[in-house]
């Protein structure tokens, strides 16, 4: 292990070069679509853009930075970093802004601050930290599987009373498929999942709106002035695209029709402005990215490696799915950002942060004669 | 360690294969959006309209054939809101539910539409105090505007015919609804690029797409004619206090409706406050029921026109007819005894229509029926047209092909009667009846399109024709349908009494629906009128009721139509019922002396002082009725 630890080799040079051009195509769309509404709001085209290109610079140094730090690192520092978590959602819960009756932002002076999108990466560090230290009871369900568990319920209890469903569901979401790749038996999972149904079911139920939401995705214009609104608008965005789209910085629905166009919509004014060939291109990177990502995490020297890279990962592809999911209509609406190239500070540092995690392990890999057995699982 | 590192990584591809799988679904879903419904989305995000102000195209205007004007717009105030630009919605919410006395929930739900701009409900066609008071307000994002609304300056003249328009002045019933389309006109709009919140875009460019208003439409109703008709059944109604009444009149050679009506009626302005059956069921083309009497003229068209029967001919009626074992009575206890077919039409004797249906076999008769007309629609321009019923050819045995030959056991239309009636008298060619009979650009008074009457089919020989008018005004003369006759203006007509279906399936007593169709000039058929009475109070006889009403209408319509008298008619039969027409005498000159002790018929008036007549009323050769008053003016010379 140790041998291993010092032999650091050359990064990944496909997950710079996927992360450099997410961010640019992000940089670039959030300039496009927040052009207008920065005009709109602020008498400023460039508010908008000018925040985010300050957030990317401060996000790419950051990676650079993090990238050249080992790992395992965050072991040491997990029970920090936990303790870190829950007093900033405890603050958010008591200095938060409410926006829309929710409070998940908190404000130093002009710079605000999203705690769940950090909370999402130290529960990732957390959870591949202890499934490591769990492993040679891992078969256990109380020992192995329980404590996590218990640790991941009251972060997620914080979440949910500002409430921010999304972050919570990512989050479990996430942790799970952790506990997964980390050995856990299939039949404790699946009890897990069981019992999670019903408690999601209730959330769910709890408020109404939700129901309309999920109602609504099956067919938007049944309500089109009320839950289906969004919905039908990223339609029409998504829709006059066509082939080639309407060409950078054409689209229409940004004009303040589409609410959100820069932030959770982004990805509709891509599809409006860019048409299949853009839209299709973007999703590409983002397979390109998960398939690099969990070869970096195979390829990883130890298991806090894999399962580490394999949160982030998930966390990454979790995220997209939703987002893309919402913004065709495949899904209800919730207010899941596109990592990357939606606009916002806080997840665009967190989530370059994270890829310099990612590549520090792809610094790490085992090139030893398991490589080209890996390769052709990954391609069978 | 080696055993974890091969479930991890088991695991690990399978999660790779989940991924994969996801996006594979979202290319697909992006591809199916974009691609598949592309055209779609891209039509439905233009027609969002939310960029354009409409400009409400003006309603067409309905005219009497004479130019009248039966129904045009009068403007009114609306009020008007474009949400993204209230500022205060629950102060907005709170003036307007004040001043328009509505809900403020209700208003505020309205302005809180995501919409350029919302008409509220309560606020449509408002008067003009109240938009001054919203006006004073001056609340930001609340408009007037004036708004149309459709005027009937002649109340319920025609109500069922023009029918009636709904908030947003969209037709819903009658003529409104059946031409709508090209009543209502195409909407203009004035097009600003603008964003979401309303207001213009940078460098965006003004267009404004005007208006095409809606072409007026000319009626071939006569508003003269079918006020007579409808002031008649006004009076009808008080009369005889029926369940209803059905009129129309339609000029026979053309199919043109000069004038239909029915009783109950409504007002088209205020529809709502009626039950929905009387605007909805347009009796005239919608209620079927026998016929009765009046169908013997089709009988007696088929019988002409196959040479069956010569009016000369006799036959002896002694009150029934027996037809495979069941006997088939006549109207008049005892019979008409011997006649000729000419009196037996003038009876509306029943064993002589059906000794014709025997002459004419099933086949014959049925096909006449079929080819005046019956059992398919007229194909008049309203909506809500009945079929009727006749017996199906196979089911048809002696016994029901005695009673269709004078009209019971068959169902038909009142319209279905007088496009009929009208072949049969108009040289024999079966017409469209129709109401619209032009359109005209409003501007320019330009007639765009016109109607021309529409020939459906020959059904009888000019020459047919010709004997069946003979024998209809013959009947009018000398027959059942004498309270029809107009001296001068060779009326022809045949009466009918039907019976009614109760809900058993079984005749109703003492329910009937008697009629009247009436023709004239029998030499040149202007104009045919039929009055359906249904279930009269007092004597429930065609003849009695129904004729008389027609006789006025007739009479009316003939002379505003300056149809001249004839000087040749069948004179008239005096029944003790009647009084006999007399031509009135010249006195003028004569002494009064002579006059007193010769004219006991005449009731003399006089004015004046002297020994000689210089002046009478009415004119000497003019007709009156036996016993009239006849006022001399009197003079010394």
């Amino acid at each position: 292990m140790k041998q291993e630890q010092l032999k650091r080799e050359k990064p990944d040079y496909w997950l710079i070069l996927v992360t450099f051009l997410l961010l640019g195509f992000g940089l670039v769309m959030v300039f496009s679509a927040s052009y207008y509404k920065g005009l709109l709001d602020y008498h400023d085209s460039y508010y908008f853009i000018k925040k985010q290109l300050a957030f990317g610079l401060v996000g790419l140094v950051l990676f650079f930075i993090i990238s050249n730090i080992h790992y395992s690192i965050y072991k040491k520092w997990v029970g920090f970093l936990l303790i870190l978590s829950i007093l900033l959602l405890i603050l958010v819960l008591i200095l938060g802004d409410e926006t829309n009756g929710a409070k998940r932002w908190l404000e130093f002076q002009s710079v605000s601050f999203q705690p769940s999108e950090f909370v999402k990466l130290t529960m990732i560090i957390y959870t591949a930290s202890i499934m490591v230290k769990k492993q040679p009871v891992i078969h256990q369900f109380k020992r192995a599987i329980a404590p996590p568990l218990v640790v991941i319920g009251i972060i997620c209890s914080l979440l949910v009373l500002e409430p921010h469903f999304s972050a919570t569901v990512i989050i479990l979401f996430t942790s799970l498929v952790i506990i997964f790749c980390a050995g856990a038996r299939l039949k404790h999972l699946f009890l897990l999942f069981l019992s999670g149904v019903p408690v999601l079911l209730v959330t769910l139920y709890m408020s109404d709106y939700r129901v309309k939401r999920l109602v609504t995705v099956f067919n938007p214009f049944s309500d089109p002035q009320g839950s289906g609104y969004q919905t039908i608008y990223s339609l029409y965005a998504i829709g006059p695209g066509g082939i080639t789209g309407a060409g950078l910085g054409n689209s229409i629905q940004k004009m303040a029709y589409l609410p959100e166009a820069h932030n959770d919509f982004i990805f509709s004014i891509v599809a409006e402005e860019l048409g299949f060939i853009g839209g299709a291109s973007l999703i590409c990177l983002f397979i390109i990215f998960i398939i690099r990502g969990i070869r970096i995490s195979l390829q990883a020297p130890d298991q806090f490696g894999t399962l580490l890279g394999i949160g982030i990962v998930t966390l990454l592809g979790v995220e997209t799915i939703f987002n893309l999911g919402v913004v065709t209509a495949l899904l209800p609406v919730t207010g899941i950002s596109l990592p990357f190239i939606s606009y916002g500070g806080t997840s665009l540092v967190l989530k370059l942060m994270a890829m310099g995690i990612l590549l520090n392990i792809s610094r790490y890999r085992k090139v030893k004669s398991t490589k080209t057995k890996q390769v052709r699982a990954i391609q069978t | 360690m080696r055993i974890i590192n091969k479930t991890v990584r088991k695991r690990l591809f399978l999660l790779l294969l989940v991924a994969f799988l996801v996006f594979l679904v979202l290319l697909g879903r992006l591809s199916y959006v974009q691609l598949v419904q592309g055209e779609w989305l891209t039509k439905k995000a233009e027609d969002l309209g939310t960029r354009d102000i409409p400009f409400q195209a003006k309603r067409g205007r309905i005219l009497d054939r004479n130019g009248e004007v039966l129904t045009y717009n009068i403007s009114a105030p609306s009020v008007m809101v474009i949400p993204v630009q209230i500022k205060d919605r629950e102060k907005t919410a709170q003036e307007l539910a004040r001043i328009l006395q509505a809900s403020e929930k209700e208003i505020l739900e309205q302005i809180k539409k995501k919409e350029m701009y919302v008409y509220i409900k309560k606020g449509k066609r408002i008067s003009e105090e109240k938009a001054r008071q919203i006006q004073a307000l001056r609340l930001p994002g609340v408009v007037i505007t004036e708004d149309s609304k459709r005027y009937y300056p002649y109340k319920s003249l025609a109500a069922h015919l023009l029918g009636f328009t709904g908030i947003d002045n969209q037709g819903l019933a009658g003529l409104e609804l059946v031409y709508d389309e090209r009543l209502k006109g195409t909407k203009g709009y004035v097009s600003f690029s603008a964003n979401a919140r309303g207001e213009q875009m940078p460098g965006g460019t003004d267009r404004f797409v005007p208006p095409k208003d809606g072409l007026d439409l000319i009626l071939t109703l006569d508003k003269t004619i079918q006020a007579i008709l409808e002031r008649e059944m006004d009076q009808a109604m008080v009369q005889y206090q029926p369940e209803s009444i059905i009129g129309i009149a339609m000029d026979p050679k053309t199919g043109e409706i000069l004038a239909m009506s029915s009783r109950p009626t409504f007002r088209p302005d205020a529809y709502q406050s009626v039950n929905p059956n009387i605007y909805n069921q347009n009796l005239p083309i919608w209620k079927t029921y026998e016929p009765g009497s009046t169908f013997k003229i089709i009988t007696l068209a088929a019988a002409l026109e196959e040479k069956k029967v010569n009016f000369n001919e006799t036959f002896n009626d002694p009150g029934f007819y027996v037809v495979a074992g069941a006997r088939l009575r006549c109207w008049k206890a005892g019979g008409h005894g011997h006649q000729t077919y000419l009196e037996v039409v003038e009876n509306s004797c029943n064993p002589g229509f059906v000794n014709l249906g025997q002459r004419l076999g099933k086949d014959t008769l049925l096909s006449y029926i079929k080819k005046f007309g019956f059992g398919e629609k007229s194909g008049i321009d309203l909506n809500g047209e009945a079929k009727g019923i006749l017996f199906k050819p196979e089911r048809m045995g002696p016994v029901e092909l005695a009673t269709t030959a004078f009209g019971q056991g068959v169902s038909v239309t009142p319209i279905q009667q007088v496009a009929a009636v009208s072949a049969a008298v108009n040289g024999g060619k079966l017409m469209v009846p129709h109401l619209a009979k032009a359109w005209v650009n409003p501007d320019t008074k330009e007639v765009v399109e016109s109607n021309e009457p529409k020939v459906k089919r020959k059904v009888i020989s000019e020459e047919t024709s010709k004997q069946v008018r003979y024998a209809l005004e013959s009947v009018v003369a000398k027959g059942t349908g004498r309270k029809a006759f107009i001296d001068g203006y060779r009326a022809g007509g045949k009466t009918g009494t039907a019976q009614k279906v109760g809900p058993d399936g079984r005749y109703l007593k003492n329910n009937h629906i008697v009629s009247f169709i009436g023709v004239a000039p029998a030499d040149d058929p202007r104009i045919v009128v039929y009055i359906a009475v249904d279930n009269p109070k007092g004597i429930q006889f065609g003849g009695v009721v129904a004729a008389p009403i027609v006789r006025k209408i007739l009479y009316d319509s003939l002379r505003y139509l300056h149809v001249p008298k004839r000087k040749k008619q069948i004179p008239p039969e005096d029944t003790p019922l009647t009084t006999p027409i007399v031509e009135v005498p010249n006195l003028i000159d004569q002494e009064v002396d002579s006059i007193k002790t010769s004219l006991y018929s005449f009731q003399l008036e006089y004015s004046g002082q002297g020994e000689k007549v210089i002046d009478q009323v009415p004119k000497p050769g003019e007709r009156v009725k036996k016993g009239s008053i006849i006022r001399i003016y009197l003079g010394d010379k």
